[in-house]
């Protein structure tokens, strides 16, 4: 299984009309690592990631998921390969008639083979990975806070155990706090259920604490990729344009750093 | 890949095969009912947590001696030993509402409505005295979707009822040889009854189940909240324009489904009874008082605030979830149609002596 990488692109193009978004994009994400795209607003993250999971059909070029085309195959194959990725949403997207719990119980539902009993035991299992409460399962979505509906977001995309997650701008509208312990959180999980994971961010933080390798998406087309360090020292001018903030108060941190050092020998 | 259990000579049991949320059954079956044995997951595929609870339930909670995991499998039944056994047992669906007495619910609503009419009277009041304030453009816009956009399907019942109509009191005037009643039976029975009632019931329908959505998406995208936020009163400025265009286009419609619904009445009469069209405009002048027809429009108008003032009610009360949208436009055409009728009756009582 693990002999073809998880998700694969080649020669990925999108075009709206005239308004070319994406040209001959070819991307590899490897087994195992956490995977960030990251780029201006409008550079098509977003349509890049739903072409990935199959929401948006690519104008050309083909993906592959864990070795199987995921567009152009039949309704059932592709059904079955969605059933091993999870998917969180930038807003949740719960289903807001729903308690948390039923939101989460809902896909391992559609499989109709686990008894009603296992099932709810599941369901309880995901929300403690998240770190919820059990009392949160009988909770509905518009009861919860911004960092609780994120978790139960994540339980609802953990419920059939995927091989691939992917997050759309996970720690965005989170206070510092609630977006440093979810990033624990997914790298907690990461370890634990081997997951590979690709995400759209924005957060500088989120980037550089979880990203193995990071791809900077700019001019219709991935313009650096590698490790977040090398990224950043790109000599792109979209990607020095974008990482000057973060170098710069790097740079700053180490110099008082010596500067104090010296002063406290 | 279907799922096998072996034992070697140390009576471990190895398992092989795909053990993952699909094959629950078949992997209970395969467990047998031996629990103390020692186990070996290691060559278990897909392994994946509904599996691991399977596994977990069969032994009871306490993992045998002797027993292998693969390093991922034994992650999973670390999780499971540290879950308490109680939290994994807890419900999930939503703790139930205390169910409210019919009558309960009905006098609330009766609340909710009278709050909205009184807060309807008090804004007319305040924009008598602020002209300038009045949201016109709303209105016009208003207006026109709930109203203009409706000619055509209120036309086409209209016509399709008056030729029916028409037909069946034919049949029986001709057997007492009263064809030239037909305009006055007619006449009076679609100024005065149908024609208010049919638009009203078209209209509540149509256009008050569009408001009542169209308000509680609001509520849903937060464009309600936006609204408070920004020092706007939602009822000076969503439910009055809404309101004042119901209770204008309903009559104005109720004009055009009496023309059409007469029109209809006259081309069946013409073929029915041989009538001639003129001897139909005639007797609809002599033989119908016109305050049969008044009395209909000022009908409408009431149908009209009525449906407004309940579509708004039930849009701006709806909470913000999909499942509270759609059962409060249910609620609403549901309450609009059915207090047309009751509002109907009552005017049927109030006005007997006006003919």
């Amino acid at each position: 299984m693990s002999d073809s990488s998880p998700v694969e692109l080649q020669g990925i193009g999108n075009r709206f009309g005239d308004h070319v978004v994406h040209d001959c994009i070819d991307l590899e994400i490897h087994d195992n690592e956490i995977f960030s795209l990251v780029g201006g607003s409008g550079s098509g993250k977003t349509v890049l990631l739903n072409t990935m999971i199959g929401l948006h059909q690519p104008t050309s070029g083909e993906v592959r998921l864990l070795g199987h085309p995921l567009h152009d195959t039949q309704a059932e194959q592709q059904s079955e390969l969605r059933n091993r990725i999870g998917v969180l949403f930038q807003a949740g997207a719960l289903f807001s008639a729903f308690s948390v719990g039923e939101n989460i119980q809902f896909p391992i539902a559609e499989l109709h083979s686990v008894p009603k009993n296992l099932m709810r035991e599941l369901v309880q299992l995901k929300l403690s990975m998240v770190g919820l409460e059990a009392r949160d399962a009988r909770k509905l979505p518009a009861e919860l806070s911004g960092g609780m509906r994120k978790r139960a977001a994540l339980a609802r995309a953990l419920a059939l155990d995927p091989e691939i997650l992917f997050l759309d701008e996970p720690t965005s509208g989170l206070d510092p706090v609630s977006a440093e312990q979810f990033v624990d959180l997914i790298s907690e999980l990461r370890t634990a259920l081997e997951l590979t994971i690709v995400m759209v961010t924005h957060d500088l933080y989120t980037l550089t604490q979880l990203s193995d390798r990071v791809g900077v998406l700019a001019d219709q087309g991935i313009v650096a990729l590698g490790k977040p360090s090398e990224v950043m020292a790109h000599p792109h001018p979209f990607v020095q344009a974008y990482f000057r903030l973060i170098n710069a108060r790097n740079a700053q941190a180490a110099e008082k750093q010596t500067t104090g050092g010296s002063h406290g020998i | 890949m279907s799922i096998a259990v072996d034992e070697n000579a140390a009576g471990i049991r190895r398992v092989t095969g795909c053990v993952d949320i699909r094959h629950l059954e078949a992997l209970r079956e395969a467990l047998g009912d031996a629990p103390q044995a020692a186990w070996d997951f290691r060559d278990a595929e897909d392994f994946d947590s509904a599996a691991a609870l399977t596994v977990w339930e069969f032994w009871n909670g306490t993992i045998p001696d002797g027993t292998q995991f693969s390093e991922r499998q034994q992650v999973l039944f670390d999780r499971l030993a540290r879950t308490p056994r109680e939290q994994l047992t807890q419900p999930l669906t939503p703790v139930a509402e205390a169910a409210k007495f019919p009558l309960q619910s009905l006098l609330q609503t009766q609340a909710g409505l009278a709050t909205t009419l009184g807060r309807f009277v008090l804004d007319g009041v305040y924009l008598v005295r602020h002209p300038r304030s009045f949201p016109l453009r709303d209105m016009s816009a208003a207006c026109y979707r709930f109203g203009v956009t409706a000619l055509p399907i209120t036309a086409v019942v209209g016509f399709l009822i008056g030729v029916v109509l028409s037909y069946l009191s034919s049949l029986s005037l001709r057997d007492f040889g009263a064809e030239s009643f037909l305009p006055m039976v007619l006449g009076i029975g679609i100024l005065r009854e149908l024609g208010p009632l049919l638009t009203a019931i078209v209209l509540a329908g149509r256009s008050g189940s569009s408001i009542t959505a169209g308000l509680a998406a609001m509520r849903l995208t937060q464009e309600l909240d936006a609204l408070a936020a920004l020092g706007v009163s939602s009822s000076r400025r969503l439910v009055m324009p809404r309101v004042i265009a119901m209770m204008l286009v309903t009559p104005a419609l109720t004009l055009l489904t009496d023309a059409a619904a007469l029109i209809g009445g006259m081309i069946s009469g013409m073929v029915e009874l041989d009538l001639a069209a003129d001897a139909f405009a005639y007797g609809l002048q002599t033989d119908v008082p016109l305050i049969h027809f008044q009395l209909g429009l000022f009908k409408s108008a009431v149908f009209g605030t009525a449906i407004g003032l309940i579509a708004c009610y039930y849009g701006l009360h709806a909470r913000a979830n999909t499942q509270s949208l759609a059962t409060h436009t249910t609620n609403s055409v549901v309450l609009s149609i059915s207090s047309i009728i009751v509002l109907d009756a009552l005017f049927a009582v109030v006005f007997k002596d006006w003919v």
